[in-house]
C-alpha cells in the first residue's frame, strides 16, 4: 500500500516536469496585405431649385421651385442639372484616402499549423488553424 | 451592402470591449499629467496605450474613438454615421477590423468596394435590446458599446470583460475619457436610454452562457459582475 503511494507520487512528479519541458509552439509570419487608396465620392452639396415645376429627386424627396436644400451631386441626374443652381460645395470635388494596410497577416506555427497574427505575434484566432482556413480568415478580416 | 458573415475565433475565449467612460484611467492608473494632456489634445489618445499593456495580449473590440489607442485593438465597432463621417480619415489608418451596424452601410449609396474595408452588422429589426443571434446582425440597444456585446458574441467570446462602461459622468463631470466629444450635462442625459438595454443583455447572456465582468466599479450598470482590472487579470473572484 505504502510502496504504492510512492509510486503513485513519483509518476505525478514525473507529469509535472514532462508538462513544464512542452516546447512553446511560436508563429512566423508569411504574408502582408498592401495599402489602398479609397476615393470617397462628392460629398453634400447645397442647390436652389430654380423656377419652372416642382421636381423629384433620385432619392424620392420633392423639391419645390426656389427651394434651398441639401442633398448629394448623384442624387440629382445629369440631364436635369440645368435645373439647379450650385450654391455651396463643389459637385466635382473627390476625395482620396489612403487606407492603412491590414495588420493581419499568415503565421506559420512550429507544429506545422497556421494562425492569423498581428505585427508582435498576437493571435486572432484561438484555434490553430489548417493552411486554408487561414488563409480565408485572412480574407474574411482585411477585405 | 452585404452585411458580414462573421467568423467564430474566439471559439468560446475571452473578448475586452473598451468603451467611452471615464473609469478606464482610473483602472489602468493613468497619471493625472497624461490624462490632461490628452483631454486638452497635447497629446495623442495613444498615450494611454503604456499604461494599458496587461491587455495588449487580450482580443479587443474597441468602440468608437477606443481605435486610436494603439494597433493592438482588433477591432474599431462603431454604429453612428455622424461618428464615422467625422473621423473617416483617422478610421482609415486604423489597421485593424472596422465592423460597423450604422444605417448608412446598409444602403446602395455607400460603395462597399471601395477599399475601406468596412464589415456591416445589421441591426436586427426584431430584437432591438440584448444579444443578437440572428447571424449577420447585433441588438442595436441604443449605443454602440452595447451592441459591440453582439459582435463579441458573434465572435465566440463566452467571457466579455467590460470597460468604461461607466453610464453616467465622472465628479469632475466627463463623459468620456477624451474630449473627442462630450456630452452637454445641461442637456437631457442620455443615460438612461442607454442603460435600458443591459438587463436584456445580461438575461440573454445567462442564457447563452457568456459571462460578462464589469470592469467599471464606479458604472450604473448593475446586472453584472462589478470587479476591477487588476482582479480580472489576476483571476480573483
Amino acid at each position: 500500500m505504502a510502496e504504492s503511494k510512492v509510486t503513485k507520487k513519483k509518476k505525478a512528479v514525473k507529469k509535472k516536469v514532462v508538462e513544464k519541458k512542452e516546447p512553446e509552439i511560436t508563429t512566423s509570419k508569411t504574408e502582408v496585405i498592401t495599402p489602398q487608396i479609397v476615393v470617397t465620392p462628392p460629398g453634400m452639396c447645397t442647390w436652389r431649385k430654380k423656377e419652372g415645376a416642382t421636381f423629384r429627386l433620385s432619392n424620392g424627396k420633392k423639391v419645390k421651385p426656389n427651394e434651398v436644400f441639401k442633398a448629394y451631386p448623384r442624387e440629382i441626374p445629369p440631364a436635369f442639372r440645368d435645373l439647379f443652381e450650385l450654391l455651396e460645395g463643389d459637385e466635382n470635388a473627390v476625395e482620396r484616402v489612403i487606407t492603412a494596410p491590414s495588420k493581419f497577416a499568415i503565421g506559420e506555427r512550429e507544429d506545422g499549423m497556421f494562425d492569423v497574427v498581428d505585427p508582435d505575434g498576437k493571435c486572432i484566432n484561438d484555434v490553430p488553424l489548417g493552411k486554408e482556413d487561414a488563409e480565408k480568415l485572412l480574407l474574411a478580416l482585411s477585405t | 451592402m452585404r452585411a458580414w458573415n462573421t467568423p467564430k475565433i474566439w471559439d468560446k475565449g475571452e473578448c475586452w470591449i473598451i468603451g467611452g467612460g471615464p473609469s478606464i484611467t482610473q483602472q489602468f492608473h493613468i497619471p493625472e499629467n497624461v490624462i490632461e494632456a490628452v483631454r486638452e489634445k497635447r497629446l495623442p489618445l495613444s498615450a494611454y496605450s503604456p499604461y494599458m499593456e496587461s491587455i495588449h495580449s487580450k482580443h479587443i473590440i474597441g468602440v468608437n474613438m477606443a481605435f486610436q489607442l494603439g494597433n493592438w485593438v482588433d477591432f474599431c465597432f462603431f454604429g453612428d454615421d455622424g461618428w464615422f463621417r467625422d473621423h473617416r480619415k483617422e478610421l482609415a489608418q486604423f489597421t485593424g477590423v472596422r465592423v460597423s451596424c450604422a444605417p448608412m452601410f446598409s444602403k446602395n449609396t455607400y460603395h462597399a468596394d471601395n477599399g475601406e474595408r468596412i464589415k456591416y452588422l445589421a441591426q436586427d429589426p426584431k430584437k432591438s435590446h440584448g444579444i443578437s443571434e440572428v447571424p449577420y446582425t447585433v441588438c442595436w440597444n441604443a449605443n454602440s458599446g452595447a451592441a459591440a456585446i453582439s459582435l463579441a458574441s458573434h465572435l465566440g467570446a463566452k467571457k466579455i470583460v467590460l470597460l468604461g462602461f461607466d453610464m453616467q459622468l465622472d465628479p469632475n463631470g466627463n463623459s468620456h475619457w477624451h474630449k473627442e466629444y462630450q456630452m452637454n450635462p445641461a442637456k437631457r442625459s442620455v443615460f438612461p436610454r442607454h442603460l435600458r438595454g443591459f438587463p436584456i443583455i445580461a438575461a440573454d447572456a445567462k442564457r447563452m452562457g457568456i459571462e460578462i465582468l464589469n470592469a467599471s466599479p464606479e458604472s450604473a450598470i448593475d446586472v453584472f459582475p462589478k470587479m476591477t482590472v487588476e482582479a480580472i487579470l489576476n483571476g480573483s473572484p
